[in-house]
């Protein structure tokens, strides 16, 4: 955790700074919708009511963030909780109209850059791909390749043992190996 | 799917270590805050300044009630309260149970202690 963030986090402690918190909450934003809306296949609008709840989370249990793992970590942690939960209220799978929103929800919303054609195509497999794994397995690859997390932060983010997301990341691997069988080369 | 008849040779998928590439070049992009944070804080519970602002303001109202109402009852006002006081104290020390009269004004005092000392402690921790 860099020390301008502890900074933060210190001053929303001892005076209740809000715009210390609105700093926080603006540095970390984007990489925890991102996360939330490719668990939830891209559903915008839950995944910010879940990054929201996420913060207001946060700010209520700040005290209790010791820094044993980045600032960062820990708010996917809970976010991660938070959709879990949601989730289980919710028991309903979600439902995808298309490729076009998997592409989109593996891309985190939107493919910026045009690219040859093969690559879109391959990045939209790529996107399928992802939404066929389960829950567990799409967070441990998201955590691991896409927000940069060793196993043990990402372990540690799920809430699991060390072996167990080592296996998601590994069976999640197979899957997609699988399903993208048909990119590899003759 | 869109699996290519003749995939591109740049990206010879499913090697792991190819896979591993395109999983982390598929990051999402940066999402635009548009309003997040403003929505976030607007969602915070009230400030805990705000609240501590207000227990300080009703403990204030407290003692100035207090004495408010020693003055009334007093009469003559606060010294004339506290020689009252003192003398139903006294009456108490001779209560014919020995020990008992002496134990209720020990325990009266003991409650006037504790009672300043909480009033201190909340004084400075809203402070």
């Amino acid at each position: 955790m860099n020390r301008r963030e502890t900074e933060l986090i210190a001053r929303v402690l001892a005076n209740d700074d809000r715009q210390a918190f609105g700093e926080l909450v603006r540095q970390h934003q984007s990489a925890l919708r991102g996360f939330l809306r490719r668990l939830t296949g891209g559903q915008q609008a839950m995944a910010d009511d879940l990054a929201q709840e996420t913060f207001l989370e946060a700010y209520r249990s700040l005290a209790r963030f010791h820094g044993e793992s980045t600032f960062g970590t820990w708010l996917h942690g809970i976010a991660y909780n938070r959709f879990r939960s949601a989730r289980r209220r919710q028991r309903e799978t979600v439902e995808w109209t298309g490729e076009t929103e998997l592409a989109n929800a593996a891309a985190g919303g939107e493919i910026s850059a045009p690219a040859p054609s093969a690559a879109v195509d391959l990045q939209q497999d790529l996107a399928v791909a992802l939404a066929r794994l389960s829950t567990d397995e799409q967070s441990a690859i998201h955590l691991c390749y896409m927000e940069g997390l060793t196993h043990e932060e990402a372990a540690g983010v799920m809430g699991c043992p060390l072996g167990t997301l080592k296996t998601h990341v590994l069976r999640a691997k197979d899957k997609l190996r699988a399903v993208l069988g048909a990119w590899a080369p003759a | 799917m869109n699996a290519p008849e003749s995939p591109a040779p740049a990206d010879p998928l499913p090697d792991d270590a190819r896979i591993e590439q395109r999983l982390r070049e598929a990051s999402p992009h940066y999402i635009e805050d548009g309003g997040f944070t403003q929505r976030v804080l607007a969602a915070l519970p009230p400030s805990r300044r705000r609240a501590e602002g207000r227990r300080r303001a009703l403990l204030i109202g407290a003692i100035l009630l207090g004495c408010g109402e020693v003055a009334v009852v007093g009469g003559s006002g606060v010294p004339a309260f506290v020689s009252a006081l003192l003398e139903r104290l006294a009456a108490w020390s001779a209560f014919p149970v020995p020990g008992l009269g002496a134990a209720g004004t020990a325990g009266v005092l003991a409650c006037w202690v504790l009672a300043a000392a909480a009033g201190g402690w909340a004084w400075a921790r809203s402070r």
